[in-house]
């Protein structure tokens, strides 16, 4: 070290500390400056105080100052973070519109009247046009002569039914309109039906106003903002629609629909929207009222159609010939919907190929069916019937079909006894014979057994068209004529005769059970007699053997052994023929 | 052309119903007044101010008087454009109560044009100053001794508060 720096360390030694420090500080500082965070640490606990040492010197110096800084604040803040601001603002704006309410109310409601008033009519139109909806349903339903006369007039006018309807209840009824200064019950205009003149309607006015006041004042008690809306006495209403300084009475005859609430709801927004100031600085000179458009504008609720009075006619008059036309019209409307569902129902039945050959015929009384005509079978009436079902808007089907075989004339009928008893001989030992003498039959001859005569019975039964059937057919069972031959000497029954047997078994099982059969053994010309007894017997007694062996047959068998040559052989040609069997039924 | 409203206030049975029905053009039943507590009748005037005359109509509203148990029904005073004040010379208690409507109304509507009507003046009463009584308030305009029975000071009064209001109204 030089002693030029020595004596600089030895003079400016503090100073240079000194800098050191402020250098070192400096440094902090510009650090901290750039540092948000710690800037606003320090300055926060003065904010308030400067703000408010500048507010009280100079308010708008600092307004002007401040004013572009808050705004932009605010905006950023608010796009930033939308939903924290409208928390925090939401409870100071609540406090705030209840503060001025308080202190202005009438003013407020005076400013939002025309805006929540619209809001209100749109809300009551779109409800009201549903309920137009609604009407119109019940309407469509419903047919008295007032509704007859309503309809016609609908047509005529063009519009819709419904709002004839309400118009009729609506509008015409308004029997005066007041418009009242709310506190002083003065009436700064009014109205009436030229049919409906009112007396002293200041003192109306008045008392009004009292007794709104009397009542609102009770209500208030009870429920903050809430206003009497309506008057009743007797058949009238007095409808009070009120606004921040004034209010309307509109006195109406009879029911009071949503139009005419509307009406006056939006005539009370029309006189607020447009004369609020006067109305509010009413003081008692009428001079400074627009009484004129007061009174255009209240007018519009009063409807100037004088009501046509009608001379009162006895109802007779129209009620008389209103039954016998709606009865001709009844009757002619009925004949035509009868008419088409009969001709419905007869083309159906004839496009059935199953019964197009079959006369049907459909009558229809009242959509009360009744099918007429004749079939053969139950099938086809039945057909029928199914068929019709399937038509719509029909009460009931009297099926009134006759099953008659017509179809079967005297010739027809005997071409079928003749077939059935054709049929029935081919059976062995059936002979049945007939006399036919239309429609009466009597059937006689012979069958072969109990079973058959009452097979036979039932079939003849069954020809349809025979009145009486004279049934004496008797029971022969059949002649067998089958004989069984034998070898010389011999009662063994030959192979070759086996056929005979098994035809003569399968005979007796379909005879009765209770006949008896005699089967007789005969002899030839040689051997001895002796031997020949033996040889009659045993030829006898083998057949009855077999049958019943061999057939299991049912019947009561006897064998006879005659010691003797059949008498109606052959002798010379053939002798042998006499060694035989034969079968006799026992009588 | 004015139409305003007035209102009668006084001590139950101090005449007010009936200096009215002496006065008035027409009024609605009295009986409206035990039911609701006022009843509205109406006076056809002519108010002459500065030697012009001005039509008016006043509505009179005669609320139910007041007695111990039952306050005045303030809430009919709202929207008037003057009071009558109305006591009962044979009763010194109605006569008392004067002080407190006087209070009532200047606390309703304050600065409105106010008359006194000393009424039952036919009967016997004790001698009092009414004329004192025009201190108690800067609005009184106007102190009757009236009397119902002898038709008295009962139109002066109601014509002295007519031209008062008017006069106030053109102003």
């Amino acid at each position: 070290m030089d002693d030029l720096g020595k004596l600089r360390n030895l003079l400016l030694k503090e100073e240079q500390e000194s800098l050191l420090e402020l250098k070192i500080q400096l440094e902090k500082l510009t650090v901290e400056s750039h540092t948000p965070q710690i800037i606003i640490e320090k300055i926060s606990p003065f904010i308030s105080s400067i703000l408010e040492k500048s507010y009280s010197s100079d308010k708008k110096l600092l307004l002007e100052a401040l004013s572009p800084i808050v705004l932009e604040l605010i905006d950023r803040n608010y796009e930033e973070s939308k939903d924290k601001v409208v928390k925090q603002l939401a409870p100071l704006i609540t406090t705030a519109i209840r503060e001025k309410i308080k202190s202005h109310k009438d003013e407020v409601v005076d400013a939002l009247y025309p805006v929540i008033g619209n809001m209100i009519t749109r809300y009551v139109s779109k409800t009201f046009e549903d309920m137009l909806f609604s009407i119109n349903d019940q309407i469509k339903n419903g047919l008295t002569f007032k509704t007859l006369k309503r309809k016609i007039n609908a047509k005529i006018h063009g519009i819709s039914e419904t709002e004839l309807l309400l118009k009729e209840h609506a509008l015409t009824n308004v029997k005066a309109v007041f418009f009242i200064h709310k506190e002083t019950g003065i009436v700064l205009s009014h109205t009436q039906n030229i049919n409906n003149p009112i007396n002293e309607p200041e003192m109306i006015a008045s008392m009004m106003t009292a007794i709104r006041s009397f009542v609102n004042d009770w209500i208030d008690k009870n429920e903050k903002h809430q206003e009497i809306n309506t008057i009743e006495y007797g058949g009238s209403k007095i409808v009070l629609e009120a606004s921040g300084y004034s209010y309307l009475a509109v006195i109406i005859d009879g029911a009071v629909t949503n139009i005419t609430i509307n009406s006056i709801r939006e005539v009370l927004s029309q006189l607020v929207a447009k004369y609020s100031d006067e109305i509010k600085n009413f003081d008692g000179n009428m001079e400074n009222l627009p009484k004129e458009e007061f009174l255009s504008i209240i007018s519009q609720l009063i409807n100037e159609e004088e009501e046509v009075n009608n001379k009162s006619l006895h109802p007779l008059v129209y009620i008389l010939p209103l039954i016998l036309v709606s009865w001709i019209s009844y009757t002619i409307y009925n004949n035509i919907i009868d008419n088409n569902l009969a001709k419905k129902a007869n083309e159906i039945l004839y496009k059935d190929s199953a019964l197009t050959i079959y006369r049907l015929e459909v009558e229809v009384k009242n959509k009360n069916m009744v099918i007429n005509g004749m079939v053969p079978f139950s099938f086809y009436k039945d057909l029928a019937y199914k068929d019709l079902q399937k038509i719509d808007n029909i009460k009931s089907i009297q099926n009134n079909i006759q099953i008659i075989d017509s179809f079967d004339n005297p010739k027809d009928i005997y071409d079928k006894i003749t077939y059935l008893t054709l049929a029935l001989n081919l059976k062995e030992g059936n002979r049945i014979e007939y006399s036919y003498n239309y429609p009466n039959v009597k059937v006689f001859g012979n069958v072969f057994s109990k079973k058959e005569k009452k097979y036979v019975e039932e079939q003849f039964k069954l020809i349809k068209g025979l009145e009486n059937i004279d049934f004496e057919v008797g029971i022969v069972p059949p002649n067998i004529e089958d004989i069984i031959y034998f070898e010389q000497n011999s009662s063994e029954i030959l192979p070759n005769q086996e056929y005979k047997l098994i035809k003569i078994i399968n005979l007796l099982h379909n005879l009765d059970e209770d006949l008896v059969l005699e089967i007789r053994g005969f002899r030839d010309f040689t051997g001895t007699l002796e031997r020949n007894a033996i040889l009659v017997k045993e030829r006898a007694e083998n057949i009855m053997k077999y049958l019943k062996v061999k057939g299991n047959v049912s019947q009561k068998l006897v064998n006879i052994g005659i010691n003797d040559i059949p008498t109606n052989i052959d002798k010379e040609n053939y002798p042998e023929q006499g060694r035989r069997v034969v079968f006799t039924w026992k009588k | 052309m004015f139409n305003y409203k007035i209102v009668l206030i006084g001590d139950f049975g101090t005449g007010k119903t009936s200096l009215i029905r002496r006065y008035v053009d027409n009024s609605f039943s009295e009986e409206y007044i035990s039911s609701i507590g006022v009843s509205i009748s109406k006076k056809s005037l002519i108010a002459n101010i500065n030697e012009q005359k001005y039509d008016s109509t006043m509505m009179i509203w005669d609320i139910e008087g007041q007695t111990d148990f039952k306050p005045i029904l303030t809430h009919y005073l709202n929207g008037a454009k003057g009071f009558v004040i109305v006591a009962d010379l044979t009763r010194e208690k109605t006569i008392e109560s004067i002080k407190g409507h006087i209070e009532l109304c200047q606390k309703t509507i304050p600065n409105l044009p106010i008359c006194i009507a000393f009424n039952k003046s036919d009967l016997n009463h004790d001698e009092i100053e009414i004329e004192n009584y025009k201190n108690i308030d800067s609005n009184i305009v106007g102190i009757f001794r009236t009397s119902a029975k002898d038709d008295n000071c009962v139109k002066e009064l109601f014509e002295l508060l007519n031209n008062e209001i008017v006069k106030r109204l053109v102003q």
